[in-house]
């Protein structure tokens, strides 16, 4: 792709990728100054496609074409990636984010699942070449559509915690953070409603490196207790990368203005804050409705297959997180200790915790 | 495989005429941007009438509608091989 053919996709997103046998194809669309201010990427492209014009005038290239894309000059640098182990507070995370108009938040963009699945489809494809069209479609999905926007974060798929090597290289300089909560309480809202990951053929089996034969014997809630071991595991290993921080869903929502906004490398102001405080106040996956700290009810609704799972499968990965977390809490009030003063105490300040996901 | 970017194919079946004028906007702003200036699809649909005609395209507005129809189902069904 020539400096000309990278130029003539100004203005142009990248809504979809699909694998073909003739090559993977990347859908564009224009999509004007519409912002992400949806729960999720695919709510807010749906809305757009409702316009004949974004719906019919649409464009596709080849992927190789966004190899040409990762220096595009015209995108925001990531700062944030979010990482996250589903149904912990991840899309209120992303939300309060999005209610900055400052921030363009992209939360779980298919394109980028897409993408990180390539191998699947194409062994042949180098690392190299897979870095350059994961930070070429990163950047060119980070471009911003108002003046406003100058902070870039993407919320990734709870099973991209598996591909956080691939991207940390690709953006190593990148701060991220992985949500993840009680492990019960995570069953039992994949229990009442399984999200894609947790069915297996949905998203495939193979992403986890599990024996099919293996999975084909597994209840359903055995099959979501072993996913979500492995991406805690996963994840575990590569905390210590460095630029990635845990956290505990019972952080939320305060621990964004308290201490993730310094953790990104931005300063969120006293109206940013007080948004975000009246943002957390409505449910983050159907802002119609007032959030409910629901924590109780789910412990109460866990059967005994549940707990025998979560005890078996999950106590042990989730006491690995939550020991890597309070060692890294350990090391940011050692490193702050200088810091620590009477205008610098609200961490200290108690905070009510609020259960945000279903 | 060239790289350069290509329009969509939505409208395989339908006229030439059609296609030719989904060319013409995906590669120019100024018209996409008319075109999506249409508060509703009837007046989409017109105005994608009016233009094509008055470049020389002899599509029709049943046309369009039913290129916009298979444009709905191919984005519904966009990752089924």
């Amino acid at each position: 792709m020539n400096a000309a053919d990278a130029t003539d996709l100004a203005g142009w997103t990248p809504i979809n990728l699909a694998w073909r046998p003739e090559g993977a194809r990347v859908d564009w669309c224009r999509l004007g100054d519409t912002r992400f201010t949806e729960p999720f990427f695919e709510q807010t492209i749906a809305t757009a496609l409702r316009h004949p014009a974004r719906l019919l005038f649409r464009r596709q290239t080849p992927v190789a074409a966004l190899e040409a894309l990762q220096n595009d000059p015209s995108s925001l640098p990531p700062r944030g990636f979010i990482f996250h182990l589903s149904r912990c507070g991840s899309t209120l995370a992303s939300q309060l984010l999005a209610a900055l108009p400052q921030n363009l938040v992209l939360s779980e963009a298919p394109p980028i699942d897409q993408l990180l699945n390539a191998q699947r489809y194409d062994s042949t494809l180098t690392r190299e070449r897979r870095l350059a069209q994961i930070r070429g479609l990163i950047h060119v999905l980070g471009r911003p559509r108002h003046r406003d926007e100058r902070h870039l974060f993407i919320k990734f798929d709870s099973w991209h915690g598996l591909d956080l090597p691939l991207i940390h290289e690709a953006f190593p300089d990148v701060p991220w953070i992985f949500l993840y909560r009680d492990p019960i309480e995570i069953m039992v809202s994949q229990h009442r409603q399984r999200g894609t990951q947790m069915i297996p053929g949905i998203v495939n089996p193979w992403l986890f490196g599990f024996d099919p034969a293996a999975v084909a014997q597994m209840s359903l809630d055995e099959y979501c207790a072993r996913v979500l071991a492995r991406i805690s595991v996963a994840v575990a290993m590569q905390a210590r990368l460095g630029r990635g921080r845990l956290v505990n869903f019972t952080e939320l929502p305060a621990v964004l203005w308290e201490s993730l906004g310094e953790f990104f490398g931005v300063e969120w102001t006293q109206d940013d804050v007080a948004r975000m405080q009246r943002g957390s106040l409505a449910d983050a996956k159907n802002p119609t409705l007032s959030h409910a700290d629901d924590r109780a009810a789910k412990q109460r609704e866990a059967g005994a297959e549940i707990h025998r799972l979560a005890d078996e499968v999950l106590r042990e990965p989730y006491a690995h997180l939550e020991s890597i977390r309070l060692a890294q809490a350990d090391g940011a009030e050692s490193a702050s200790a200088f810091a620590a003063s009477a205008s610098s105490s609200s961490r200290n300040q108690p905070f009510t915790t609020q259960s945000i996901t279903k | 495989m060239p790289l350069s970017p290509r329009p969509i194919a939505l409208t395989s079946g339908l006229a030439d005429d059609f296609a030719a004028f989904q060319q013409l906007v995906v590669n120019d702003p100024e018209l996409f941007a008319r075109l999506e200036n249409t508060p509703t699809t009837e007046a989409f649909v017109d105005l994608a009438v009016e233009l094509g005609a008055a470049r020389g395209f002899a599509f029709e507005a049943d046309d369009v509608r039913a290129s916009l129809q298979a444009a709905r189902c191919a984005w519904i069904e966009r990752n089924v091989a």
